[in-house]
């Protein structure tokens, strides 16, 4: 396996890699594991889509944790530029070391140097301080202006990037990275040629199931099915924002905390808010009826 | 798709597969091959599944491209290009072809051929023509206006940006720039620089309406969503009548003839009946993230002629017009003088649109560009938005500008 990686030894095939994520409760069927293994093997950034709340964000922290890698996030957003994502000169420590050498203290100044430069999560990733390989997550890329994405362009296919006042810093083995979008616009070809794609469906009731009790082993077994085949039925629902896998994960978790152990409508009820964020939804749902939805979950088991 | 790509073995098998999966319209470059030979040396061609699953993440870019590439390679497997190759591409095997080589020339390409060459004409060649209902105009004189629509349609509604742009009357001070403004000069701060916000395009959402009731001005109003089109980006554009077609990508050709055959390959329901409520819920739950998420300028061109249930159609509207900036209706009725929104359509619209506009002669069309444009700043939209009176239904809404022409 490519080396660096403290904890990928034994990642020689897709199905090991799988395991792995297995074995850190992140559960992945063979595409996306295949998906990993290469962007591991052909070291290059994977990106991920899928509807929000399906494991995006997850998959990179569980990647990071089975190499040992540490993880480096960069959360998008617009406006983003270079000195949130790659790096800054510290101004103020620039300054006090002129008036210092105005002091007559040392020798020739110089300014630009690494000792000045703030280090953000892109030039992290490409120049760990500590030499270990990390796992860059660049998170929600289609939030960020279309320039930015330009601009990443550079360090996603070469792994180097130019500081004017320093020259190239390139990377002595590249990140891995993983990209995440959650369409809410198209991402550019250019950048998308330089990637592995994935995208990542919602998982049907078995896998779900099995989620949940990897993720939440505190919760009873008839409790995680019901939960589960509740929010399978919810997904067939004319919605606007159907439920996610977190959302379930939050719900099943809030169900632990109130100390039910059955689904009742009452507490579905009380509870509906931890799965659907628009109240248009909520009122949808209610409309159906919350018992009639149980008792159809109930027949899909 | 002949064989005579000699390699054999491995290498020219899979080129064999890019070469298939080009022509269906996944677009798979020569980079994208090599990546794909290193991909499968990797995970090795025993296994189709797990083949086909290094392969996608390779050369798929895009959710819709997934399912094309499942069947092109299904039947690249089934039948290995030693075979005899089926005498084509792998159309027949039912493989759906992509937006972007499928639906060319559609049957409603009557427009005449000189519309190709009108693009470029003065906005008005005729004054006369200006105030004149599209609904009563010959087709010689649709055609002319055609030109005129073209030319006055570019509409770029801006939003503040969260960047900040240097400038000499910013109201706020770029600290960074100023601290390095002092560093040039030995670390006194002579002179502090000013930064203002920038301005970003704010995107435009236009949906037309193409039922039967709207044929008098569907043509030239979808002339005026391909001007539209062609401004600067950012704009999504759908038609619909029972269903709802996104044709943002059809509307792109830059000759309109050629583009409006494509929206009517595209969009089946072409002159059919009109469920408003149904295309807005299609577009809210299928589209929504894409084409919502950054507060648009929404355009709703439709007589408001509604078959489906109307507190669908208000609901949809209602949540249309909290993800939009602004929501604008626009109807082609309005140059009726008798015209009063009492379609039950129109009726349930009222209470959630920003603004009624007529769009039946060129001159409201260009009221509409500026409206549009002014959009960026803070609500009332226009001198006469609904605000008041007409969000509550009492009164009817006055259109912005001149009364309606004849």
């Amino acid at each position: 396996m490519a080396g660096g990686w403290p904890g990928a030894t034994e990642l020689g095939d897709p199905e090991a890699v799988r395991a792995a994520l297995l074995a850190v409760d992140y559960v992945a069927d063979l595409e996306l594991a295949t998906a990993c293994f290469l962007a591991l093997r052909l070291e290059r950034p994977l990106l991920v889509e899928g509807e929000a709340g399906v494991g995006k964000t997850e998959l990179a922290k569980a990647l990071a944790q089975c190499l040992a890698a540490p993880l480096i996030r960069l959360q998008c957003y617009e406006g983003i530029d270079v000195s949130q994502a790659l790096y800054e000169w510290n101004h103020p420590r620039q300054l006090l070391a002129i008036r210092q050498s105005e002091q007559g203290s040392a020798g020739p100044l110089d300014l630009y140097a690494p000792d000045y430069l703030i280090r953000r999560p892109l030039l992290l990733a490409l120049d760990p301080p500590d030499g270990r390989r990390p796992v860059l997550l660049i998170d929600e890329l289609d939030r960020a202006d279309d320039e930015f994405e330009a601009f990443l362009l550079e360090i996603l296919s070469d792994w180097q990037v130019t500081i004017p006042e320093l020259g190239a810093v390139r990377a002595a083995r590249p990140p891995l990275v993983v990209c995440t979008s959650n369409r809410t616009r198209e991402l550019h070809d250019a950048l998308k040629r330089r990637c592995l794609f994935h995208w990542i469906e919602l998982p049907n009731l078995e896998t779900e199931l099995r989620i949940v009790q990897r993720r939440l082993p505190g919760v009873a077994a008839a409790l995680a099915q019901a939960a589960t085949a509740f929010v399978q039925e919810l997904r067939g629902q004319d919605l606007y924002k159907t439920p996610g896998v977190a959302e379930t994960l939050d719900w099943a978790a809030a169900l632990v905390v109130l100390g039910s152990d059955g689904l009742d409508p009452a507490t579905v009820d009380a509870t509906l808010g931890s799965l659907l964020k628009y109240q248009e939804d909520l009122a949808t749902v209610r409309a159906t009826g919350v018992a009639e939805l149980l008792a159809r979950s109930r027949a899909r088991r | 798709m002949r064989d005579a790509d000699g390699g054999g073995g491995l290498a020219g098998q899979l080129v064999v597969l890019a070469r298939r999966l080009r022509k269906a319209g996944i677009a798979v470059g020569p980079g994208d091959t090599l990546l794909g030979l290193r991909a499968a040396a990797a995970v090795g061609v025993g296994d189709p599944g797990r083949l086909a699953c290094a392969l996608r993440c390779c050369w798929c870019h895009a959710h819709a491209d997934l399912d094309l590439f499942d069947r092109v390679f299904a039947t690249w497997w089934g039948r290995p290009p030693s075979a005899p190759p089926a005498s084509g591409v792998p159309t027949d095997g039912g493989v759906r072809l992509h937006p972007a080589v499928g639906g060319e020339g559609g049957p409603r390409d009557d427009l005449p051929p000189r519309a190709r060459r009108e693009h470029r004409l003065e906005p008005s060649a005729d004054p006369g023509l200006r105030a004149v209902d599209f609904g009563h105009c010959s087709p010689a004189e649709l055609t002319e206006l055609a030109g005129a629509v073209a030319a006055l349609a570019t509409c770029a509604p801006e939003r503040p940006g969260r960047r900040r742009r240097r400038g000499p009357h910013g109201s706020r001070i770029d600290w960074p720039g100023s601290q390095r403004l002092a560093l040039r000069s030995g670390g006194e701060w002579l002179r502090l620089v000013r930064a203002r916000p920038s301005v970003r395009r704010r995107p435009l959402l236009v949906l037309c309406d193409t039922s039967g009731s709207m044929e008098r001005y569907t043509r030239i109003l979808l002339r005026f969503c391909h001007a539209l089109q062609q401004g600067p980006g950012g704009v999504e554009t759908f038609v619909f009548s029972t269903r709802l077609n996104r044709v943002t990508h059809q509307l792109r050709d830059r000759d309109p003839s050629r583009a409006l055959a494509a929206v009517g390959g595209a969009a089946p329901g072409w002159a059919g009946g009109t469920r408003i409520g149904d295309a807005l819920h299609e577009l809210l739950i299928r589209w929504g993230p894409r084409v919502l998420s950054h507060g648009p300028v929404t355009l709703v061109i439709s007589d408001g002629w509604e078959t489906g249930s109307p507190e669908r159609l208000a609901a949809a509207l209602q949540r249309l017009r909290r993800s939009s900036w602004r929501l604008v209706w626009c109807n082609p009725l309005m140059g009726d003088p008798d015209f009063a929104p009492v379609t039950q359509g129109m009726r349930a619209a009222l209470p959630h649109v920003d603004l009624l506009h007529p769009v039946h002669t060129l001159d409201s069309l260009e009221q509409l560009v500026g409206v549009v444009e002014r959009a960026r700043h803070r609500r009332p939209l226009a001198q006469a938005s609904l605000s008041g009176s007409a969000r509550s239904g009492r009164a009817g809404p006055e259109p912005v500008g001149p009364p309606p022409g004849r």
